[in-house]
């Protein structure tokens, strides 16, 4: 097994693009594309804080069952993908759904929101869970 | 055009992973129907294998372990009927995932797991 031994790895032709071939070698696909750009998982209940993360720099509470992730270094465009999970307890059982296509729509290059909701009223959840996809800036 | 040809990609320490890769790669994912009853994997990267809990409700174990609990899970039911997904029960080297319509119920699901590695 041969090991290469590097602190970053940066693209010859363009710096952001390093293809690498598919496992079933009939395809390549460009690195970057692959990994995510974000993830976070965090409680929203009461003062809400980070659990743990990469890329994500702060939250914004925006009032009960309203979660905002405010990125560190920002998105190139607010089309990336993103999805996740709302528990209530750790090792418990999901109750709330994510869905507010009017509070989402603000999701920018630098932050993005996640509602949740029990039934017909907003909750906050402790455990939120998200990753995002797509392109950094 | 040039290409670097290599297995195995790891910091200049011999050990630590690259930037690129250490905090932004998925580290698992699955894809689990259930066969009479039992969840049978169609496709995973670092599972080791998943336990019948109950009825619509699978541990999933991974090979390699996570350094902590505080990582994330996203699931996606793929069944024709208003599942939810319901994700509990997060350990260093495994999580129970649970689809949910109602009652528990035997439905093929996916999912990936962003984290830090232990």
């Amino acid at each position: 097994m041969s090991i290469l031994k590097a602190d970053a790895l940066q693209g010859k032709t363009a710096a952001g693009d390093i293809d690498v071939t598919s496992e079933g070698g009939a395809a390549t696909m460009q690195l970057q594309q692959g990994l995510a750009k974000m993830w976070c998982l965090w409680n929203q209940e009461g003062s809400v804080s980070i659990r743990d993360s990469f890329n994500a720099a702060s939250l914004t509470d925006n009032g009960t069952g309203k979660g905002q992730v405010n990125f560190s270094s920002a998105m190139g465009n607010s089309t990336y993908s993103y999805a996740g999970h709302h528990s209530d307890v750790g090792g418990g059982y999901v109750t709330t759904v994510i869905n507010n296509t009017s509070y989402q729509a603000v999701n920018s290059a630098t932050q993005f929101r996640v509602s949740m909701l029990n039934g017909d009223g907003y909750q906050d959840s402790k455990y939120c869970g998200y990753s995002v996809l797509g392109d950094l800036a | 055009m040039s290409t670097l040809k290599a297995d195995t990609l790891v910091a200049l320490d011999g050990t630590s992973p690259v930037t690129l890769t250490k905090q932004s790669a998925a580290k698992a994912w699955f894809r689990v129907f259930y066969s009479g009853g039992v969840p049978t994997e169609r496709d995973s990267f670092n599972v080791a294998s998943y336990t019948d809990t109950a009825t619509g409700r699978t541990t999933v174990n991974y090979s390699n372990a996570m350094s902590n609990a505080n990582y994330v899970v996203n699931g996606t039911n793929m069944s024709n009927n208003d599942v939810n997904i319901l994700i509990g029960s997060i350990t260093t080297t495994n999580h129970l995932f649970n689809n949910y319509d109602g009652g528990y119920t035997d439905t093929e699901f996916g999912g990936t797991v962003h984290g830090d590695l232990s």
